[in-house]
């Protein structure tokens, strides 16, 4: 792949280190094709790697081995899904492949919590269970730390390479454990519940009124199965609390490493600088940044000098210009501009202090063609790989 | 709107908004996330909860054809703000404690799922139902999203949900399913994955919300070089500036052609027309972008179906 290019150390040192990748960015960038593309370029230098990635689009499932042509996906065949499964490759090391089902693995964590069993058919088999744990805001992120986690304790794998969910904000998984404690731990909850336990307790007027307002506005039905879906996992919320704190720590070590992926347009270029910005708040700075969609920088791979290209300024399409000059001229105003919006990314923050550098900045051309098939998405680990 | 992330969706929301408020329509532009960039594209920071005006880039050309512009507003409405006005209406106010009221928003986000959704749409309801403007453009949330948004209100008008959220709903579903007074136009890029997920949202608009689709519009569309194909096939170099102009004609042709493919299996897949607005070749679009793309926009609606 031409016209890519990095510093010395660039994406190379990133596959050699740490146990756990976060590839981090906003939706159409790339980031589930990019996760890939690095998981296999540590294959190929003898990691043995699983791939965690979320709702994948169908040919890059394909590609991976994920799904077969016409499955309908996740988990509706045997060993796909929530499991890991290896794919066999141009790789010394290995490659395994998980679709992230977060359904499966609530219903894994209220198995494991559950005092019982009878306990844990109480959640599952509650009305709005499902309902519910999707309409939790973050739950799909945490969903996802608490798999990564699960990957990286398994001895099959020593890195995992993690897609994270497309997020409205940027750190949702950073967020989620703490996020998923405060549900959980939740005094309204508690307050609501404490009647269904039959358990005397003096309820604070203020919180029957909210209880109240909540019926009329939902309709009781609706209440009463959030009533008992509480007073189910009753007894849980320990464990949970345990574990969601586990899940965060993994997150802030340095075991971790986060990829902030973007592309070369404005709006996502400005999502990508708020992540930067959020790490940096808990103190991080992304190991690296990998820049999709780039325009070929024709002025460098041809040598060209600034006054040589600056012909044909007109876009009359009627005007007698050549249509190749055009092209070029286009091609080279919009890298520019690009180039000037990755700058503006790993350069000072809007406060004007620098900001904690940025190890690798990877910028990536822009492939005409999809990633089709295994054969494409080795080619761009390897063009990733030697950067 | 609704279209995948990434795909331009508030850049083709402006330029409706633009085209409508040239033609005479009083437009309002509603946007619905946090940190949507509708507003900048306006020159306003962000858009405020009630409504602001915001200024129609005009030429000589568009006020001779269409006489000076109707007013173009606009405002955000998030879910959150819709819940919280949504509850307090019905007496949280009257909760003591910041604790409770937070508490409550998310017990009923809970047991309610896609309620903040629905309550938005609520209130966009009532802004139709008062007459607010000729023409309200939504800014909804990216695909996948868009997609359980628009479900929530028949989810809700299906659940357990009683009284005043299961009115909503019906409410909500109502408007949406009626096509005289609701359309979703989607917005995609020529590319496969874009594409992928405008058909299989489509499908499961009209299945699952009983929506009529609009047209779809197809933006970033790399514009035609007259005498491309030629030059790329009659070009030899392969060093220098003739070199370099090959090699971005050859880029700039294949991109042009792969794009036609993913638009005509659009076509094949989906029997919606097709509004394709142009690349500018810029990252960041300017008042004269989007005057030009508003353009665009006008003169296709005016041409008809392609």
């Amino acid at each position: 792949m031409s016209g890519s290019e990095a510093p010395a150390e660039g994406a190379s040192a990133l596959l050699r280190g740490q146990p756990v990748i976060v590839c981090m960015g906003s939706g159409g960038v790339g980031k589930t094709t990019t996760s890939a593309a690095l998981a296999i370029a540590a294959a190929r230098r003898g990691r043995r790697v699983a791939v965690l990635t979320v709702d994948p689009a169908r040919r890059l499932a394909d590609a991976l081995g994920l799904s077969e042509a016409g499955s309908e996906g996740l988990g509706a065949r045997k060993g796909l899904g929530n499991e890991p499964v290896k794919i066999m490759g141009p790789w010394s090391g290995e490659l395994w492949g998980v679709m992230l089902d977060p359904g499966a693995t609530f219903d894994d964590l209220i198995r494991e919590h559950a005092a019982d069993a009878a306990q844990a058919e109480a959640v599952l088999g509650n009305r709005l269970y499902r309902n519910l744990t999707s309409s939790l805001s973050g739950t799909n992120e945490y969903m996802a730390a608490e798999r990564l986690r699960s990957l990286h304790l398994d001895q099959r794998f020593d890195l995992v390479v993690v897609d994270t969910p497309p997020s409205q904000h940027a750190l949702d998984l950073l967020d989620s454990p703490g996020r998923l404690s405060r549900f959980v731990d939740h005094r309204l909850y508690r307050s609501i519940l404490a009647p269904r336990r039959g358990v005397l307790r003096a309820i604070s007027a203020a919180a029957q009124l909210a209880a109240r307002t909540i019926g009329k506005v939902v309709g009781t039905a609706l209440l009463d199965d959030v009533i008992d879906f509480f007073a189910a996992f009753e007894g849980m919320d320990e464990g949970f609390r345990r574990r969601a704190d586990d899940v965060e720590e993994l997150l802030t070590s340095p075991a971790t490493a986060y990829v902030v992926i973007t592309a070369a347009r404005r709006d996502s270029i400005g999502e990508a600088g708020w992540l930067v910005e959020q790490l940096n708040e808990r103190d991080r700075a992304p190991d690296a940044v990998i820049v999709n969609r780039m325009t070929p920088d024709f002025a460098a791979e041809f040598g060209l000098n600034h006054g040589d290209h600056s012909a044909a300024t007109d876009h009359d399409e009627s005007a007698d210009v050549d249509p190749l000059a055009v092209a070029l001229v286009d091609a080279i105003r919009l890298r520019s501009e690009e180039d000037a919006l990755v700058d503006e990314l790993i350069g000072s923050n809007t406060a004007g202090a620098a900001r904690p550098s940025v190890p690798a900045v990877v910028k990536v051309d822009e492939q005409l063609d999809p990633v089709a098939d295994l054969d494409g998405l080795v080619a761009m680990a390897d063009a990733l790989g030697s950067l | 709107m609704a279209g995948k992330g990434g795909v331009g969706k508030t850049t083709v929301c402006a330029t409706m908004g633009v085209a409508a408020a040239r033609a005479g329509l009083d437009t309002l532009l509603v946007e619905l996330e946090g940190h949507s960039i509708l507003g900048r594209t306006f020159g306003v920071a962000e858009l405020p909860y009630q409504d602001v005006v915001l200024p129609v880039p005009t030429s000589a050309v568009t006020v001779a054809d269409n006489g000076p512009p109707a007013r173009l507003r606009g405002r955000r409405i998030t879910p959150d703000d819709a819940l919280l006005e949504y509850l307090g209406d019905h007496g949280l106010d009257r909760v003591g404690g910041r604790l409770l009221r937070t508490g409550a928003i998310d017990v009923v986000a809970t047991a309610a799922p896609g309620i903040r959704d629905l309550l938005a749409l609520g209130k966009v309801r009532a802004l139709e139902q008062e007459h607010d403007a000729d023409l309200i453009i939504v800014d909804a949330p990216a695909a996948g999203h868009a997609i359980t948004f628009l479900r929530s209100a028949a989810g809700l008008a299906d659940s357990d949900a009683g009284g005043p959220v299961k009115d909503q709903a019906d409410q909500v579903l109502a408007m949406l399913a009626d096509d005289s007074r609701c359309q979703v136009i989607l917005v995609t890029l020529a590319e496969e994955t874009p594409i992928n997920e405008t058909i299989e949202t489509a499908f499961s608009l009209e299945d699952d919300v009983g929506v009529a689709l609009g047209p779809i519009v197809v933006n970033a569309v790399t514009p035609a070089l007259v005498g491309l194909a030629d030059a790329v096939a009659r070009g030899r170099a392969m060093i220098g500036l003739a070199g370099a102009r090959r090699a971005a004609g050859r880029h700039r042709l294949a991109r042009e052609h792969a794009q036609q493919r993913e638009r005509a299996r659009l076509s094949s897949e989906l029997p919606l027309s097709q509004i394709g607005l142009p690349n500018r070749f810029t990252t960041d679009l300017s008042g004269d972008d989007i005057s030009h793309l508003a353009t665009v926009f006008s003169d296709a609606i005016t041409a008809g179906p392609v």
